[in-house]
This record gives C-alpha cells, structure tokens and sequence, in this order.
C-alpha cells in the first residue's frame, strides 16, 4: 500500500520544535534523517501516559524520541510506520525475527543444510537417496528433492527453531498451558487480532509500566488467556489454595475441593483479571454499528433473530446494554458468575456481530407500509403464504386430508413411498431400446411361466401341510443328508473352515520363519519400487519427459533384474519358495509398469493406480 | 501356547456376551424367476444325471430350501430359551413378516411367546405361499430388474425390525402387567411388546435396563436372485447402518451354476460378500451337492447357526476375496476408474452428460485439459 509524504507538525525531537515528515524512503525532521531500512522497531506511549511520545529504536541499539502534539497524530504515524515496516519486510528475504513461511524458496545454504539434517535424520531417505541418485543416476538431487518439498520445509523450520511454536490458525489450541511456551512475532500478531483488549493492555503497559516478557508472563497467567480453555490460571489456584490453606490453618474443617474450586473458578471468571478489565473498557468505547449497511435493513415487522440483545433486551436510547452488570466493588461470587456468563454471551453472541440491524427507534419512525423492494411478505397483512395457508388449513381439515403421510390427494407433491414405488430410490436409468422389446416379451412370458411353476408347487407343500398335520411337527427325513454324504460334507467343510482360520496366524508364524535378512532387504525393495513406480506414473502425465521417462524405466529394470537375481538364488526349500512368492508382487507391479511403458498409453485418469490381479 | 491371561480375558468376554439374547431374522429370497431358473435346471440336470446313474448335483429348489430353513429355524430357537426370531420373505418387490404374525398374537398371550417347531413351519410356508400369491397374480408389468428379489429393502425391514426390539430392550422392556394398549399398539399391535416382555422374563433386570445391546442381534440373507444393481446404494447404506448398530450380517447364495466356469449364472453375490465383509458376519455359497439331499440342512447348521458370541472360538469360513470395487451409480456397473462427484462423491463410469451431478444436481466444470494437475 502506497503511503504518501505525510507531515506532523509541532513534533519535539532533542528540546527543538519542528515537523516530522513521512516520506517513502524515510523520516525526516528538520536535517535529522534515517531511513526504513535502519528503523528496528517503533513503540508509543501508553494511553494514559500525558504525553503523546513516540519512540523509535534504531540499529545499533540507538532510539530517537518524538513527542506529538496529540494523541490521535500519534496513533496515526504509529499505522503509517507500521505499513512501512511491514511493506519493507515483505521485500526482504530473510526477516530479522526469522519469521519461516512454509512454502516459501530456501536460500542454497539453506537447502544445502536442511537436505544434510533430513538424510542424516531419516536413514530410510538416505538409502534412496544413495540408491536413486548416487548409485544409478536415475534422478538427479533436485529431482529427488522436488518429491520431497515437504520434508525440507519442515526440517527447516525445525532448525530455524520455529517449528514447535505451532501455526497462526491453530495457536489458540496448540498454546500449551504449562511448560515452556515460545511465543514468536507470529503468534503475538496473532493473539493481538484476536483479543483487542490484549492489544491495548500491550500498547499502554509497555514498554513503560512493563516490559516485554513482563507483559506477556502476566498474559500467560491470566484468568484471561485460561477461560477460553477451561482451566484455572496460577491466579485463581493460587487463590483456591490459599482458601485451602486458611481453612485448615483455623481448624475448619475444609468444605471440600468441589467448593474451592468453584470459588476459584469464580475468581477464573475475570473480572478482576486487567485484561478482561481493557475489554469491558473496549466495548464502551466501540462505536455503534452502522445499521444502514447495506444488506441489513429491516422492514418493519421484520426481525432478525441474530439480534438478540436488541429485540429482546434493547434499549431505545442507549443501544445495546447489559442488564447485569459486574459489580466490581462486590466480591459476591454470585456477581462474578454472572460476569462470567455475560462475558461469554458476548463473546459467543457478540453484540457488534449480532445485531445486524433493528434499530428499534429509526424502525419506530418509518412507515409501515415502507418496505424493501418486492418483500411481499413485510407488507402490512403479507406473509400469506401458500404452505402457510396449507398447513393452516390442516386445523380444519378432514382426517384424510390431514394425513400427512399419504399427503392431501389434491397436492401431487407428495408420493407414498412404498415398496411397489422402488424407483423412487434411485436414479437408475432405464434402457428403452427398441431391440430389447421382443427379449422383453420373451422374459415375460418366462418369468409368468417359472412363476407359476414355483406357485403351484409351494402351494402343493401347503396342502400337504394341511392334509397331514403331523407334517407340522416332524421335519421330513429328506430334510437331512444321508449319512454318508454328511460325513463327507462335514469333512471338507471341516477342512476349509480349519483352512480359513489358518490365514492371519499361520501368515505370520511363516513369517517369523523367514530370516530377518530377507525381510529387511524386502522392506528395501519395496521402497525402491515404490518411489520408481510414483515417479513412473507422474512422468507418464507430463509432456516431454521423455528422457527422465526413459531414466526411471531403465532404473525399474535394472531393479527388476536385481530382484529375479535374487529370487533365483532363493533355495527350493519351504522357506526359500514362499521368499520366491514374497518377491512376486512387487515384480508383477513392475511387469504392469513396462507393459503401460510398451503399450505407450498415457491415458487414463488412474495415474498411479494399479490392479495387479484381475477379479472376475 | 497361548498366554492364559489372553484366553481368560476372551473366555470372560465370550460369557458376558453371550448372556445377551439371541435375536436372529432370516431373510429368505423367495422370488419366482430365481426359484424357477433352479427349477428348470434342476430337473435338466437330474435327468441328465439319472440316466448316467449319478445322484442329483443341484441347484436346489424352494422346497428343499423352505426345509432347510425350517430345520435351521428350529434349531436357532431351540439354542436358546429366550432366543427371538424373526423370518421376512422377499419376491420381487414384495417383502413380507411371515413369522411371527400379527393374527395369532392372542395365542401367545395366553402362554408366552415362545416360538414354536410347528409355528415356525407352517407359517413359513404358508406365508411363503401368500407372498408368492401375492406376486404372482399382480398383473403389473415388471422390469427385468423388478424380478430379482428385492434383498435391499428387506434388508431394510430386517434392520428396522431389530431396531424396534433393541430400542424397547434399551428402554428396559414393557412389562405384560402394563396397560393393555402397549399391546395392542397398531403398527405391530404388540408382537414386539411380547416378544421383548418374554424374552427378557429371565434374564437379568440390569440387562435390560442399562445394557444398550441385551439382544445379540444378528440377521441371515438366504439369496438365490442375482444382485440388482440399481440397490447397490441401498443396500450398503443399510449394511453401514448394520455396522453401526453392531447387527451381523451372514449371507448365504444358492447360485444356479453349477459350473465355476459358467459365465451366464452368478457363482457369488458381491453385495453379499462386501455386507458380510463390513459387518463381521459369515457369508458361504454352497454349491453343486452342498446344495441337495439335506446338505444345505447340514451347511446352514454348521455354518450359520452358531451364536454371534460364540463365533469368536469357532474356526467358520472366512471370506478371503472380496470384490471391493465400486460400482457406477448410474449403471451399476463395476468400476476400476471412475469420475467423483467432489461434493456427494458418487461414483461414474462415464462423465456426466449433462452439467450436473445426477445424485446431488452439484454443477460439473466443464473439462479444462490445461488445469490438470501432474502427480
């Protein structure tokens, strides 16, 4: 954003009185000059401070200090130097706070140290590496590293020693509430934009009443900072164990932790907290909203339910107002509670944010036939609705009519859904081919053929049923096998059922059996052919890439040739087959691999995905 | 040798599960076209096989299954005293309650409702009877699909049934002594009451009020229909739902084929195989001799008739390939790629034709080439 030459006039800088000019290169005042670049950081008096001081500090640990003639000049070059530094910190490529953007390009030194730190770090990565880059050739180190962005951000953002501090958008949850807590420039930004009230407390305590660390130790250990996240601040335990202490102390017999604790959670409501104090402080101080915004009017008979506090607990004259005030000079815990949920309605339902319009007094002087633009239903005696109408109307309706299941047989929209009504399920569609039709007629003439066979004999097992009535108790004999065949059955049922049971424990007692050298070599290869196979199937989508194409395919058969050298050096013994079979599956993926390669096809939206056996 | 502990731990578990009720619907796929196609093949096959001598291979009939049923209904109610079962028919599109029936609730009320070998057969057979009535002189015309059995929708009603029993169980069960009208309620006119209120006359009280399952419920598919695949959606929502409420589901296809190599007849139900995969229950497609002679009777003891509890010390037969591929939701058709609809995630085998997603109306981008993203 581009800042014109701004001019503060009657500034006194060393006893002499002149004007301080902005300008884009820097501040002057008279012949005393400096620019951005050499500014560090600014900071302003406290409100309550008398005088409008502004302080910069400069490199080399020097300050220079303005006094402006009014506090609204100061809070204005306050902003403008503030979009300086700001736009000067975008243009620099290494911030002086080290703020890390994830995704952003890291310097050659940098990378250089992030790559060594990650393969030393991950010796999984380091044998790729060793493999696909210095053994075979088959990527280069920046096509190697392009497939691991990620990592390399992370990595270097754990060595800037920014990456426990959590993100922007999760610092609320991520802020622990004990321990060590790192708060970086990021995170103070952030904690300024979201609670205000913190923002001003750190504008008129520092650095005068407190210094930094002050400030935000006090921050951490505020009622303030624990209420959003259920837990009692050192105050409030501090508190809760005194009570404790007293108690015991005068012999009484303690009521309770249940007692205490809500005492102290009483206390944890904030209101004697300095920041929930700036906040009250805030909210007096905010001006009311525009109600005529644009989107928001109301006309009368209108009433937007978000607006809670001014339909239902407004105030003509005063605007929004709470009915329940904190009573700072009454310790009552009662108040205190009350505090704490109004505080938390506030901040749940936030009066700027709810009331989105209904100012009750322009309301009251408007017309009530004045109405927004084709709203009908805010028209004095509109909002007659159709389905309003219908639904009215079911009061004196009949018991047909007004059964709202099969629906009123006047009104189509509704259709009773009912097993014979199926399609109504789904969104199949119906093939009407004219070539079907005869295969159609066919198929019905079939199916009435079949269903009256099957009819005509349940209907025969029927009149046995009622011919003979001792059917009903004794299961006729041909309900069981004969002997014979149920031994046989039970035989091979018994075989595959002891078969199926065998599959996750047997798998993994061969397992065990099979030498760890084995297994360790195959987790290898598997990371090899997958890392193969994903920069095979990315290449494939990319235009000329013929040549790394090419590298890659030839890496895959050279590790297809090391794979069925070592399958066949496998002894033909139990162990030594089933190593044969492990081996399989990853020279199947790669035999798929150079069929797509030979058969050139780069179509498909599959990219990567690939079936290795066919279920019919 | 196993760790004692380990093993105690699941003998105890096993025994507090298997406190609960049993709760079993059978499912039984009773649709003309499925049982005719048997018919015919069976009678070609078996005169083909007498005149070489041989004994009969299958497929089975519907009389042979409504025997086998009746035999594994028998014994799923003898297991246990305070066992519940359920029996839903299915032809077409018709699905029907056959057991236990609303007409002949005043006789259990003079004793309890305790399901009867002799109930249980007749009124399987006569309600199988009824349905297919029904059926069968419905003039209206039906689509090839419409002639496979609806095994979704049953599906459904078996879900909706078991939900009914355990919401009542959960509530701690109605009491016979109540008023006369938690009987005679009119969408079951008390069935449910008394099958809750005798099955849990002597069971724990503390079971049936603060247990969430004091039924171990279960349900059992009997298929013989091709899979419609116009229902896949539905019939997975109910198995998710099956999951859900820790229902398991067996299944159990008596395919037609009689060859593994015949291409024109189904040798397995996918639908079946991914519910029974989802829920943990058993799934088996006897065929050929399995089917005839009684040895279905023999196949659905020993494989379905085992308690959902006991199952875990049980060696049952594990499915070890499931077709897990998705189907297009507008064909039905298996799908290894297919387009996704990015809000409501349907799944296509071709692009949508018009510019909306058929399942959710969401506007489909037209296909810009240059915006594709390399992997």
């Amino acid at each position: 954003m581009q800042v014109d030459e701004k001019r503060y006039s009657q500034v006194i800088f060393q006893k002499q009185s002149g004007e301080l000019v902005l300008t884009e290169t820097g501040l002057q005042f008279g012949t005393w000059q400096i620019s951005w670049t050499q500014l560090v950081k600014h900071q302003v008096s406290p409100a309550s401070y008398p005088k409008a001081l502004l302080k910069l500090v400069l490199q080399g640990e020097t300050n220079a200090t303005f006094q402006l003639s009014n506090r609204t000049d100061l809070e204005q070059i306050r902003k403008e130097i503030s979009i300086h530094l700001q736009q000067r910190s975008k243009k620099r490529p290494h911030s002086e706070v080290a703020i890390v953007t994830y995704g952003a390009p890291l310097d050659a030194t940098a990378t250089a140290v992030t790559r060594a730190s990650l393969l030393a770090a991950h010796p999984s990565l380091r044998q790729q590496h060793a493999y696909l880059v210095q053994e075979t050739c088959t990527l280069t180190e920046d096509e190697f590293w392009e497939t691991h962005q990620h990592l390399l951000q992370e990595e270097h953002a754990r060595i800037s020693g920014l990456a426990q501090a959590g993100r922007s958008s999760f610092m609320q949850s991520r802020l622990p509430t004990s321990g060590r807590i790192t708060l970086g420039v990021e995170e103070m930004r952030q904690i300024f934009i979201m609670y205000p009230a913190v923002h001003k407390a750190y504008e008129e305590k520092v650095p005068l009443e407190l210094s930094d660390e002050q400030f935000w130790r006090k921050y951490l250990e505020s009622e303030y900072f624990h209420r959003d996240r259920g837990r009692l601040g050192t105050v409030a335990r501090n508190h809760a164990n005194g009570e404790e202490t007293n108690n015991n102390k005068n012999g009484k017999k303690p009521s309770g932790p249940s007692m205490e604790e809500q005492d102290a959670r009483a206390a944890a409501v904030g209101t004697d907290d300095f920041f929930s104090r700036y906040a009250q402080k805030l909210q007096q101080e905010q001006k009311p909203l525009d109600h005529t915004k644009v989107g928001r009017r109301l006309a009368t008979g209108q009433f937007d339910l978000a607006s809670t506090l001014e339909t239902e607990r407004g105030h003509l004259l005063q605007g929004p107002k709470d009915n329940h005030p904190s009573n700072v000079h009454d310790d009552e815990k009662g108040a205190r509670v009350i505090a704490k949920y109004n505080r938390h309605w506030a901040m749940v339902l936030h009066p700027d944010d709810a009331v989105a319009g209904a100012d009750l007094l322009n309301v009251a002087r408007q017309s009530p036939l004045q109405v927004l633009p084709d709203d009908e239903d805010a028209k004095w005696g509109g909002g007659v609705h159709r389905e309003m109408q219908r639904l009215v109307g079911f009061a004196e309706a009949t018991e047909e009519e007004a059964n709202h299941a099969d629906g009123r047989k006047a009104d189509d929209a509704y259709e009773p859904l009912s097993l014979k009504n199926v399609e109504a399920y789904y969104s199949f569609k119906q093939s009407g081919n004219n070539t079907t039709t005869e295969t159609s007629e066919e198929a019905n003439e079939r199916y009435k053929v079949f269903a009256n066979t099957i009819l005509g004999n349940v209907n025969a097992l029927v009149q046995e049923l009622v011919a003979d009535e001792t059917k009903l108790t004794e299961l006729p004999p041909t309900c069981f096998p004969p002997p014979k065949l149920g031994r046989e059955l039970l035989s091979a049922l018994t075989k595959k059922m002891a078969a199926d049971a065998r599959t996750d424990s047997a798998s993994l007692a061969m397992v065990e059996q099979l030498p760890s050298e084995f297994r360790e070599k195959l987790q290898i290869y598997f990371r090899r052919c997958s890392e193969l196979l994903r920069h095979f199937f990315a290449l494939r989508q990319m235009k000329n890439s013929g040549e790394k194409l090419a590298r890659i395919v030839l890496g895959m058969e050279t590790f297809y040739r090391e794979l069925d050298t070592m399958r066949k050096s496998f002894p033909h013994t139990d162990a030594g087959n089933m190593m044969q079979k492990m081996c399989l599956p990853l020279m199947d993926q790669l035999d798929w691999a150079f069929k797509l390669h030979r058969e050139g096809s780069g179509v498909g939206g599959g990219g990567g995905f690939v079936t290795v056996e066919e279920i019919y | 040798m196993s760790n004692p502990l380990k093993s105690k731990r699941t003998k105890n578990s096993t025994i507090q599960k298997a406190n609960r009720n049993s709760l079993a619907v059978i499912v039984l796929d009773a649709s003309p076209l499925a049982w005719g196609e048997h018919d015919v093949k069976r009678k070609a096959l078996d005169r083909a096989r007498q005149a070489a001598g041989k004994s009969s291979m299958g497929p089975a009939i519907l009389e042979e299954v409504l025997q086998s049923v009746v035999a594994l209904c028998n014994c799923v109610v003898s297991l246990e005293r305070s066992s519940a079962l359920i029996i839903l028919a299915v032809a077409n599109n018709e699905c029907a309650t056959v057991f236990p029936r609303k007409d002949q609730l005043a006789q259990w009320m003079v004793g309890s409702y305790t399901p009867n070998t002799q109930h249980i057969s007749e009124l399987l057979i006569t309600g199988v009877a009824e349905l297919l009535t029904r059926v069968v002189t419905n003039d209206k015309p039906l689509d090839p699909d419409s002639r496979q059995a609806a095994m979704a929708a049953a599906f459904s009603s078996a879900l909706c049934l078991l939900n009914r029993m355990m919401v009542v169980a959960r509530a701690g069960g109605i009491s016979a002594l109540q008023q006369p009208h938690y009987l005679e309620r009119a969408e079951d006119e008390g069935v449910v009451a008394m099958m809750e209120t005798s099955g849990n006359r002597n069971n724990n009280s503390s079971l049936n009020a603060n247990s969430k399952s004091a039924w171990s419920p279960r349900i059992l598919l009997i298929q013989a229909s091709e899979d419609r695949a116009r229902d896949y959606n539905a019939f997975m929502n109910c198995a998710f739902a099956a999951k859900k409420e820790n229902i398991t589901v067996d299944g159990c296809f008596l395919t037609a084929s009689t060859n593994p190599k015949d291409a024109t007849t189904s040798s397995s139900s996918r639908f079946l195989e991914q519910v029974c995969d989802l829920t943990g229950g058993v799934y088996s497609a006897p065929s050929g001799m399995a089917q005839v002679g009684g040895a279905l009777t023999q196949v659905l003891l020993s494989v379905f008739l085992a308690p959902v509890p006991c199952r875990a010390i049980l060696n049952l037969p594990a499915l070890n390939k499931v077709d897990f591929r998705a189907r297009c939701f507008e064909t039905g058709a298996t799908v290894d790629q297919a387009y996704v609809c990015n809000l409501c995630l349907s799944i296509f085998r071709n692009r949508p034709s018009g510019s909306y997603c058929p399942t959710c109306q969401a506007k489909i981008a037209a296909a810009d080439p240059s915006r594709r993203k390399s992997i």
